[in-house]
């Protein structure tokens, strides 16, 4: 495990924000890690950062406990936590210089980096001028100085405009298959984790909900969780239904039944259309990401 | 070798901040004003450029505002500022996050600022230079300088000035690094510097670090005599700023929430 976090708690004053978080995020892996806002997800952050310190349970990143390493662990680590930390009065160049200062790479990685993000020709401009997407931009930009070999990001797209939000997920994979960079980001958009994780953890009132590889996620998607048929006559087709013992009920112009097999479904069809009913439609209603991770939250 | 690293990266943050303009502004306003003054009033001016005690007058002339006012106001602003551009730029985060030790993210920090000072004194030093040699330069009749700028004793006296407005340098650090909002060191060093002002009639300003500068430059005076006898002034002013910073640093480092 690149990232593994054992029972991690922190209360600020009486609330507490984590109670007992073990995460882990494996080597090359992309981790999404999302919950809805508050849940507690820039707070775990913080915590494998240092940025805060564990009130109990610990942290280790590299097989290492981060409080005992923590000036070797942080040469590998590049993050962005909330919103970019950029010097106003400077240039996206010397907001960069600063850090390759005290990264020792070579100076021409500033004008790499700065490309890889699309912020190459900003010259003399200083960075209070740059608009929330270029801010964002530059904020991964100097995450990515040093060749990181992981990469922390919370909310990378925010600000980010459509084209925007795509150029970073592509650079997000890029790194990662194509340098083996291990990201954990951070999301509140499952729709949004989802196109580029090969794990996700969700998070909900402070605690882990769900850990795993995103196709266990979608296994979950795919169970079926009814079908919804629509035929030129529902109220006749709803009384078919149930004198076959089958439970049915009209919802939104269509006749709602519970999951059922496809030879069931097919058997369906064939008795409908002996009564004289056009069918317009049968189809199958799976477990849609999004209303299962509001379900997990919310629970 | 990596504190040289901070230090630079530091120095490169402080670039085009309202603590450098501060600095460059602070420096030069004193000079600026006695030059532009003697060239509107510059009919006595060759009496004064040929008196022997030209120099040594313009020094303790130049140094009353910059004692008094400008160097502490201006140690106290600068040190503020400079610390505070981690807060206002949101960079707390990212400084913590950096392969360096709390020691050196503090000491590179404060170093900044200390050299900041220097560049202070330097330049108010050329300032004073500069002064004096304009009316010589722009005004028919008035003559060079009797004496050398050089012959005054520079080094000695900007050290212990420089000594002396140590410890606010090193209040208001601590000042700035707890607070995340810059009016809250400022607005309390500038009381702290009132009170300095308030204290300086007696002796209790030596008790009081935000007065030394002021002490320094009244006890050759009549109004600071009972300042004459206080001789460990500036050794109190160095065991101030290290005293401060010792505890600065023990709460820097010991911050549970670091950005």
């Amino acid at each position: 495990m690149i990232v593994e976090t054992a029972n991690i708690h922190h209360r600020f004053g009486h609330h507490d924000v984590l109670g007992g978080v073990s995460m882990q995020v494996p080597a090359g892996s992309i981790y999404g890690f999302l919950g809805p806002n508050g849940a507690g997800k820039t707070t775990t952050l913080r915590l494998i950062l240092g940025l805060l310190k564990p009130q109990r349970g610990e942290v280790s990143i590299f097989g290492k406990r981060f409080d005992r390493h923590r000036i070797g662990i942080l040469k590998n680590v590049g993050s962005m936590i909330e919103s970019p930390s950029l010097y106003d009065h400077l240039t996206a160049a010397e907001n960069l210089r600063v850090l390759q200062l005290i990264h020792r790479c070579p100076e021409s990685r500033i004008q790499e980096v700065l490309e890889l993000v699309g912020l190459g020709d900003t010259g003399r401009k200083r960075a209070k001028q740059f608009s929330l997407g270029m801010r964002q931009r530059l904020g991964i930009a100097a995450a990515l100085l040093h060749r990181p070999s992981l990469l922390i990001l919370d909310e990378p797209t925010n600000g980010l405009d459509p084209n925007g939000i795509i150029e970073i997920r592509n650079l997000l994979i890029e790194l990662n298959r194509g340098h083996g960079c291990t990201i954990l980001v951070s999301s509140h958009l499952l729709t949004e984790i989802e196109k580029i994780a090969t794990h996700v953890g969700i998070l909900g009132r402070g605690e882990l909900l769900f850990q795993g590889t995103i196709e266990k996620l979608r296994r979950h998607r795919q169970q079926v969780l009814s079908v919804r048929v629509s035929t030129s006559d529902n109220a006749a087709a709803l009384q078919t239904i149930t004198q076959h013992g089958i439970e049915a009920r009209l919802d939104e112009g269509e006749i709602v039944l519970p999951a059922l097999t496809g030879e069931r479904i097919a058997a369906l069809n064939r008795r409908l259309t002996m009564r004289n009913l056009d069918v317009y439609e049968i189809r199958t209603v799976r477990h849609d990401l999004e209303s299962m991770f509001l379900n997990l939250v919310s629970e | 070798m990596i504190l040289l690293h901070a230090f630079h990266a530091e120095w490169l943050k402080r670039k085009r901040s309202s603590a450098s303009a501060l600095v460059i502004a602070g420096s030069l306003f004193t000079p600026a004003i006695v030059a532009v003054v003697r060239l509107i009033h510059y009919k006595g001016l060759p009496a004064i450029y040929a008196a022997d005690s030209f120099w040594p007058k313009l020094w303790r002339a130049s140094w009353e505002s910059m004692a008094v006012f400008f160097l502490p106001l201006g140690a106290m602003l600068a040190t503020s500022l400079i610390t505070q551009i981690e807060f206002r730029s949101n960079a707390w985060k990212q400084v913590h996050t950096l392969p360096v030790s709390t020691a050196v993210i503090f000491l590179s920090k404060l170093a900044v600022i200390v050299v900041m000072l220097v560049q202070f004194l330097l330049l108010f030093n050329a300032g004073i230079y500069v002064s004096a040699m304009l009316p010589s330069l722009l005004v028919p009749g008035v003559p060079h300088p009797k004496g050398s700028f050089f012959s005054l004793p520079l080094l000695r006296e900007n050290a212990l000035y420089f000594a002396a407005a140590l410890p606010i340098v090193a209040a208001q650090y601590l000042m700035a690094l707890r607070s995340n909002n810059v009016l809250v060191p400022i607005g309390v060093g500038f009381m702290a510097w009132v009170g300095a002002l308030a204290a300086v009639s007696s002796n209790f300003a030596t008790w009081w670090p935000y007065s030394y500068t002021t002490i320094h430059y009244l006890r050759d005076t009549p109004k600071g005599a009972h300042f004459a006898a206080y001789t460990s002034l500036h050794w109190a002013a160095v065991g101030s700023f290290l005293l401060l910073s010792a505890v600065s640093y023990g709460l820097f480092v010991t911050k549970t929430d670091r950005g």
